[in-house]
């Protein structure tokens, strides 16, 4: 027990896991779980209130929410991780590049960073979907050039300040070449707050995903995804139908809660600050180094 | 100092605001109607081609030359009498012994909102501008009326206008009861000309110039519609003196307005929403049997759609009993004619299809489609009844091992694309405003008609039409009709679907409710 760090021993490790745990075995099992095909309609059981044929009650043209609940948890999270690590693998990188290198590119970029970032997220996202088409990987591209910025301005505020230390000097005195200090030293010390926030990320893109099948941007029906059962049910709503919306929004409730939990425990995990053998500075950690010069 | 200065400055901005809003303020609460519904005309010109939020605002903001008395239905709603037409800019009409001309008699002293008097000129400019732009009035004219020259037009004196058609019509009264061909105040709309835009296009899609009942006095697309009453109006000025429609473009807000108060016209409601609507007491529902027909049309030019087999055998896999049921709560009916049961040689004695998986296997494995196929269906974005049908026929063409994607797209991309021939199957909800089987038929299925989205062509079919359209035989014509009618039913270019009526929820204190057959509100009929 005691070999167990605490920070995955706390409560909220415990829950986020759980949750994680159940979406893998929603994802795994969904055809094993699932009573009903999640996108054949049944005109005639149309919006019918929870009961022990219909455990989530059904839609206006008679689908299963609860086998849509359970298949969504595929396209849901199938969208946020594929996005997500796509701009991590794109933007870590990047970050890395245009901190270590200040130049005009780096400008460029940041510039294009800007650009990116100053629009309203749905806005920008709609507009993509709009050009792209209203396909799940599209959505998935859309959500990667979201996240991109993001993980690389990450990197580069790292490698700013990492970049100057004295261990980067010691390390180009002793003949390393430019890519050895970024991805041996830097890439290693600013990893940290982009590991933190891929979490935060992910959850971020459920939200997203949802969000933009919500205003019609993302996916088409009858895919099964949380945001856009959430919006159909929605109209249904002042007829006194609740449960089409509700179970859906459960679903991206918990989801977004577990990653942000998982976030938070991954920090701790992490943060040499919050460990035993932290000790002044981080200098010490950083590995094929040795320890304080 | 700045006391000295204050009160005369707010004294002279509360006089400015007093005389800005003047007429705002004039207007009681029961002489203003808010009206919600789900988008704002996409423009205000006639010549734009007809849409429902555009056929509203013509309907109030034009008159027409001829229209048809008035007559109370079963339900209690006043809807148009087809066998009697009356003058409306017109005061009276004379149609020549051989059906080949039509005479117009204007009324005297009918003045715009602007205060110019309609003469035989406003008339002549408003044929001469659709004449020249090449667009609704054209289409009407040379494909309807057969006209091949603007000499057809003749302005006989200040208060007499003549139209000469090639070939003798029975359709010369009728036609000009069309929502489409109101009548412009040409001395306004000639202020507006410029260089560059001979026919005063960009003021006429914002603005209004006619001797209608209403005038525009704000058009903010997207947002809002302001109607104010022409005090000139003919036929005396309306009671409601102004309307403010605004755009909700989701039909539970628009319900949940009314029922909270905050307008007075909740503008198509889904049939669920209707059934709830019904049991609300400060909510009155009208209704009517209507001329839609709501339909899924195939693009026949595009394969796989171009065999017949094909297209038969998805109007064999409709569960049309459990659409009625579950979709339109059972208050549609379903279409089984091109033409509108309420139309005159109106038949649907051939109609085939009943739901037959093996039958619709059988015909797709004649057409070499035996394993089925893949394909597309659009439908408009905050169309919740089109999206519940499309998952519906998803499921039910699955069991013939055909595959459809559902494309949601805005209103405007998605006639875009079936414009262009680029989309396989879409939903179209329409009516043909002439009650007429052969007007119809020339509209939706004749192959050089420009709303025959679904490219159906047989010649057969196109030479009834054409003779229809010039035969003043009416036993003829109605065999003829019937006729065109059976064939087409056998050919499917659509899937047919259902009549879902017209219904209309209001404030249990408005009034007035009357039918049109371009399903689009007149509110000078209304009062609260």
């Amino acid at each position: 027990m005691s070999r167990i760090p605490h920070s995955l021993r706390s409560p909220a490790a415990v829950i986020g896991f759980a949750l994680l745990f159940l979406q893998i075995l929603l994802i795994l099992f969904a055809p094993l779980l699932s009573p009903y095909s999640p996108v054949e309609a049944d005109a005639l059981a149309s919006l019918q209130p929870p009961s022990a044929a219909h455990w989530f009650g059904t839609d206006i043209t008679g689908m299963d929410v609860f086998s849509r609940v359970i298949y969504a948890t595929r396209i849901n999270l199938l969208i946020s991780v594929v996005s997500v690590a796509v701009a991590f693998l794109i933007g870590v990188p990047l970050g890395l590049f245009i901190g270590y290198y200040k130049g005009i590119v780096s400008s460029l970029v940041m510039r294009l960073f800007d650009f990116i970032q100053a629009f309203p997220i749905f806005v920008l996202g709609m507009a993509l979907v709009a050009v792209m088409g209203q396909e799940i990987w599209n959505v998935a591209i859309v959500l990667a050039i979201l996240f991109t910025p993001v993980f690389a301005r990450l990197i580069r505020a790292e490698v700013l300040s990492l970049r100057e230390r004295p261990f980067v000097a010691a390390a180009r005195c002793s003949g390393a070449s430019d890519l050895h200090i970024m991805f041996g030293h830097l890439l290693l010390n600013a990893l940290l707050p982009a590991m933190v926030q891929v979490s935060i990320s992910i959850g971020m893109a459920i939200l997203l995903t949802a969000g933009l099948s919500f205003i019609g941007a993302g996916v088409r029906m009858p895919v099964p995804e949380w945001g856009l059962m959430v919006s159909s049910g929605a109209q249904q709503m002042i007829l006194g139908v609740w449960w089409v919306s509700l179970f859906p929004g459960l679903a991206i409730v918990f989801s977004v809660l577990c990653f942000a939990l998982l976030g938070d425990v991954i920090r701790d995990l992490l943060d040499p600050t919050k460990t035993r053998r932290a000790v002044s500075t981080s200098t010490d950690i950083i590995p094929g180094i040795g320890g304080p010069l | 100092m700045r006391m000295t200065w204050g009160l005369p400055k707010a004294s002279l901005l509360a006089l400015a605001l007093v005389i800005a809003g003047g007429p705002a303020f004039a207007q009681s609460a029961s002489e203003t109607l808010l009206v919600a519904g789900p988008r704002t005309p996409e423009s205000l010109d006639q010549e734009y081609p007809p849409t429902e939020a555009g056929h509203e605002a013509r309907r109030n903001i034009f008159e027409r030359l001829l229209v048809y008395a008035m007559k109370t239905d079963p339900n209690g709603a006043r809807v148009e009498d087809f066998t009697k037409i009356e003058g409306g800019l017109a005061e009276s009409y004379e149609i020549a012994p051989d059906n080949k001309s039509i005479t117009f008699h204007l009324r005297h002293g009918v003045k715009s909102a602007a205060g110019n008097e309609m003469t035989a000129d406003d008339v002549m400019w408003t044929f001469q501008r659709g004449w020249n732009m090449k667009a609704t009035f054209h289409w009407y004219m040379t494909q309807i009326l057969k006209i091949e020259s603007f000499d057809a037009f003749q302005r006989i004196d200040d208060y007499t206008v003549k139209v000469s058609v090639p070939n003798p019509s029975l359709l010369l009264a009728r036609l000009w009861v069309n929502n489409d061909l109101g009548i412009i105040d040409s001395v306004e709309a000639k202020k507006h000309i410029t260089v560059d835009d001979p026919w005063a296009t960009r003021f006429l899609s914002t603005g209004s110039a006619s001797f209608a009942p209403y005038y525009i006095s704000k058009f903010s697309p997207g947002q809002e519609v302001i109607y104010d009453a022409n005090p000139y109006y003919y036929r005396g000025p309306a009671k409601l003196k102004k309307i403010i429609f605004r755009e909700m473009p989701t039909s539970s807000n628009r319900l949940a307005a009314l029922q909270a108060g905050s307008i007075d016209v909740a503008e198509w409601l889904t049939p669920r929403e209707i059934a709830l609507a019904k049991q609300i007491p400060t909510i009155k529902v009208w209704e009517v049997f209507g001329n839609y027909t709501h339909r899924l049309e195939m693009n026949n030019n595009m394969a796989p759609f171009d065999k017949v087999e094909v297209r038969q055998a998805l109007n064999y896999l409709v569960p049309r009993p459990q659409i009625a049921q579950s979709v339109y709560m059972n208050t549609a009916r379903p279409t089984k004619s091109p033409v509108s049961e309420i139309y005159p040689a109106y038949t649907d004695d051939s109609f085939p299809y009943k739901e037959d998986v093996a039958k619709a296997k059988e015909l797709l494995a004649k057409a070499g489609y035996k394993d089925g196929f893949k394909t597309e269906l659009g439908y408009r974005t905050g169309e919740p009844l089109e999206e519940q049908m499309a998952v519906i026929l998803k499921t039910a063409f699955a069991r013939a091992g055909v595959t459809v994607d559902l494309v949601q797209l805005p209103a405007s991309s998605l006639v875009e694309r079936y414009t262009k021939g680029t989309m396989p199957m879409f939903f179209i909800r329409d009516m043909a405003i002439v009650p007429d089987a052969a007007y119809v038929a020339n509209l939706f299925i004749n192959s050089q008609s420009m709303v025959n989205f679904s490219h159906y062509k047989n010649a057969e079919v196109d030479a009834l039409i054409n003779k229809a359209l010039i035969s003043t035989d009416e036993k003829e014509r109605e065999e003829d009709m019937k006729k065109v009618q059976r064939v087409v039913v056998d050919e499917a270019p659509w899937v047919f679907l259902f009549n879902p009526g017209y219904q209309l929820a209001t404030s249990a204190k408005v009034k007035g409710f009357s039918w049109y057959t371009p399903n689009s509100n007149s509110w000078y009929d209304f009062s609260k």
